[in-house]
């Protein structure tokens, strides 16, 4: 079908088909027949198309069977308990492979796509001149570039998407027993991946089409990925509300609060009869009557501690993945009116 | 077989009509001050030293660059961005003749097909054929005359009106020149293109072409019909006076260039009216005009009737906007 | 099946259109180019000799003009009258003249140099008359041009 497709569309020119524009056509294509821009923009970036789907389909898969060999165990080992949630020995293998796969979506896959797909998208064709080629054709410079960076970004969505969501399932049935399980393999779910890959991979894109080197705006854009990384891993804990707990009996053994299940303990401090908060280091002295002299000093009556519940988590993620979206839209304005303005 | 005559363009189509068009960069202006006009169906030559602008005129004509000053007109409309009536009607061939690499030769043949609307696929594979260029072989391995052919191919397949070559021939041995030459005369032959191509070097382009515009510093010494501006010419020899050439030939002539060496002077004039005088005239050739001009900058340019831009169309409001920014 | 093809020399100094024209004349004078025969198109002198195709039509322009070719729309540019002469056949007496002269001033000792410009001479004192009227046509036309 596709050959007979390729000589009719060949002889739009109102000439015969020829035998050799269908001895041209490749044959034996799979998926459906692309064409115009998006044929070229595949056709030039299919290599890296097909590792990025290549690894979202091995990821997918992995993830897949640890969940199955996690419940596996967990099963085996009879949990949860009926009177536990406590996780069983045997698990610990689980959790560092979670903890690993966190680091690689949210850190190593955006800083790759940045560097690998981002950074020479533009600055390819700018460096080797067939950005000229392509825009001399019966097309302008603004749906070139539009339809460049289009695929890519759907392309780096679809697949972190597939992933983020793959991996969210492997977590879910343990994700919030554990405090470290919930808070850190959890920052690298839902729409996070997606946002820090689109974020680099825009960033990417806008770096080389400025610098228009392909190699040295690799470089670059691995710097833009590692301070994205560095910025989000400061910042998005101060994205949740902390709820402030207080006590008022003490802080002498088994006085310091109950925090909820899997809460994130963000400050504590001792609180004192006037309602101030001393650092709870303050006190800390080398013989307990010197602990306690101090203690008696500044009236400490109690605990005050900051905490995220659980219930943050979702709203932090999705406010840090909307910030980190309007970024992208940003360099995506700015890449477009960069390129049509100053492509040559 | 037919020759295409009627369809080479009436004298009064310009293919294209530059009104004082200028570009600045930040080292200075690379094109100032330059009006011109090229009929329709000429295969014209574009020559001057490096430097001289040659690059960033073509790139005005195909919209890549923006005009700091003036205007051009390409078959009577501005340089669209690709898509606009100019620019489905003008393909551009760059220097560096860019390509991709790892694309097939029938991939690139596809891009071409994919990426235009008007594609002619038969006259594109017949010049990649007649090279003995096979399909399935990779851009990145092929010789420099045949990424040239397959270039030409993409470039012809547009079906273009105006076609415009920047230095199509700098790296090329002159066998392969002489066959890419051959192909580029034929597919203009039968298909009345205008051809607007560029060299620093006259001689690639004195056997093909019948228009010159020459760029010096940025600015039109001469152009028009080669026959036209080699007539205007008048190479004079004769003996020297104290001053070195009759000062009454200057008062009457324009003089382009003269030189003296020994009793003997030698001046290269466009006459007005007879010349007279114990003088030996001949008639020069097109590189010693070209060279005349090339080594004088203060010669005043010649611009043939048929070269003149026609008036200057409405200034247009948007170029002057973007001159300011 | 092309009658003729042009060798176009760069190097010689004579305008690309004008050999074609005296190629053109030298076939027809020759016989090798005959009444009705159609002459290379403009992209096969293109093809063959790289020439600009608005140099071949500027010459068979030139031709049509003398009367000795017709363009047939569509079709190509034929001839129409041939420029053979019987007298100059290689039996006629005018060339078996020219033959015995030919032998004598040789045996006089004269090179081919020296038989070349004595022709050449005598050809600008006798035919006088008809290399000015071409020099008037050829201005005529470069009026028409400009």
């Amino acid at each position: 079908m596709s050959t007979a497709a390729t000589s009719a569309s060949g002889s739009a020119s109102g000439s015969a088909p020829s035998p050799a524009a269908a001895s041209a056509a490749p044959s034996g294509r799979r998926g459906p027949r692309l064409s115009g821009l998006t044929w070229l923009v595949w056709r030039q970036h299919r290599a890296a198309f097909w590792t990025g789907i290549a690894v979202t389909v091995v990821g997918i898969g992995y993830f897949l069977q640890q969940r199955a060999s996690m419940l596996a165990l967990l099963d085996e080992t009879g949990w949860p308990g009926p009177k536990t949630l406590e996780l069983p020995a045997g698990f610990e293998i689980y959790n560092s492979r979670l903890a690993d796969a966190s680091s690689i979506l949210g850190a190593l896959l955006p800083v790759l796509v940045g560097v690998f797909l981002g950074a020479p998208l533009i600055a390819n064709d700018l460096e080797h001149g067939t950005g000229k080629l392509v825009t001399s054709q019966t097309v302008s410079r603004g749906s070139w570039l539009a339809r460049k960076l289009g695929i890519a970004v759907l392309m780096a969505a679809l697949c972190t998407t597939a992933l983020s969501a793959a991996y969210g399932w492997w977590l879910g049935p343990v994700g919030k027993l554990d405090k470290t399980l919930y808070w850190v393999a959890g920052s690298a779910t839902g729409p996070i991946p997606v946002a820090l890959t689109l974020l680099t991979l825009v960033g990417g894109v806008a770096i080389g089409t400025v610098l228009r080197r392909t190699l040295l705006s690799m470089v670059v854009t691995f710097g833009f990925a590692v301070a994205v990384q560095l910025v989000w891993s400061e910042f998005w804990m101060s994205l949740g509300n902390p709820v402030t707990i207080r006590t008022h009996n003490g802080v002498g053994d088994g006085a310091f609060p109950e925090l909820p299940r899997a809460a994130y303990d963000l400050d504590q401090s001792h609180l004192t009869a006037s309602g101030d908060l001393i650092g709870y280091g303050t006190c800390a002295k080398p013989t307990e009557q010197a602990t306690q002299t101090c203690l008696d000093k500044h009236d400490v009556v109690g605990w005050s501690v900051d905490y995220l519940p659980t219930s943050e988590l979702p709203g932090m993620l999705w406010t840090g993945a909307a910030i980190m979206l309007a970024l992208t839209a940003g360099l995506t304005v700015f890449v477009l009116w960069w390129g049509r303005k100053r492509l040559y | 077989m037919s020759t295409v005559m009627g369809d080479r363009g009436s004298a009064e189509d310009s293919a294209i009509e530059a009104y004082g068009l200028g570009k600045r960069y930040r080292r200075g202006w690379a094109l100032k001050d330059c009006s011109f006009r090229l009929p329709a169906g000429r295969i014209c030559g574009l020559v001057g030293p490096n430097g001289a602008g040659k690059t960033t005129l073509m790139g005005i004509a195909v919209n890549l660059l923006q005009p700091t000053a003036g205007t051009v007109r390409v078959f009577g409309e501005a340089p669209g961005p690709g898509l606009g009536a100019a620019g489905r009607r003008t393909a551009f061939l760059a220097q560096d003749k860019p390509l991709f690499r790892r694309f097939t030769v029938a991939e690139t043949l596809r891009l071409g097909r994919e990426l235009n609307p008007r594609w002619d696929q038969r006259t594109a594979e017949d010049i990649v054929r007649s090279g003995d260029v096979p399909l399935t072989a990779r851009v990145g391995t092929l010789s420099g005359g045949q990424r040239t052919r397959v270039a030409f191919a993409l470039a012809f397949g547009r079906r273009p009106d105006l076609l415009l070559l920047d230095e199509p021939m700098s790296d090329l041995d002159p066998l392969v020149r002489h066959e890419l030459m051959s192909v580029l005369m034929a597919e203009a032959a039968e298909h009345g293109t205008t051809v607007l191509m560029s060299s620093h070097m006259l001689a690639d382009l004195e056997a093909v072409c019948d228009y010159l515009v020459v760029l010096a510093s940025g600015s039109v010494r001469m152009a028009g019909e080669v026959d036209e501006l080699l007539s205007a010419h008048t190479l004079l020899t004769g003996a020297r006076t104290d001053e070195g050439m009759p000062a009454d030939l200057a008062a009457r002539h324009t003089v382009v260039e003269s030189r003296t060496s020994g009793r003997q002077f030698t001046a290269l004039v466009r006459p007005d009216g007879p010349v007279t005088g114990d003088l030996h005239a001949d008639s020069p050739s097109l590189e010693e005009v070209l060279l005349a001009y090339l080594r004088t900058p203060g010669a005043p340019p010649l611009i043939s009737p048929s070269a003149h831009a026609g008036p200057h169309p409405h200034p247009h409001a948007q170029h002057t906007q973007e001159a300011a920014a | 099946m092309k009658e003729i093809e042009f060798r176009i020399d760069r190097r010689s100094g004579v305008a690309a259109y004008q050999q074609i024209v005296l190629q053109t004349k030298q076939a027809l004078r020759l016989g090798v180019l005959l009444p009705g025969d159609r002459l290379p198109t403009a992209k096969e002198v293109a093809e063959s000799s790289a020439v600009n195709p608005n140099t071949t039509l500027k010459a068979y322009r030139e031709l049509e003009r003398e009367g000795l070719v017709e363009p047939r729309p569509g079709m190509g540019t034929f001839v129409r009258q041939s420029l053979a002469q019987p007298q100059a056949a290689a039996d006629s007496p005018l060339r078996g003249e020219l033959a015995a002269w030919m032998d004598k001033a040789r045996e006089a000792g004269l090179e081919p140099d020296d038989v070349t410009a004595l022709v050449a001479s005598l050809l600008q004192e006798r035919y006088a008359g008809h290399g000015a009227s071409a020099a008037r046509s050829h201005s005529r036309e470069s009026e028409e041009r400009t």
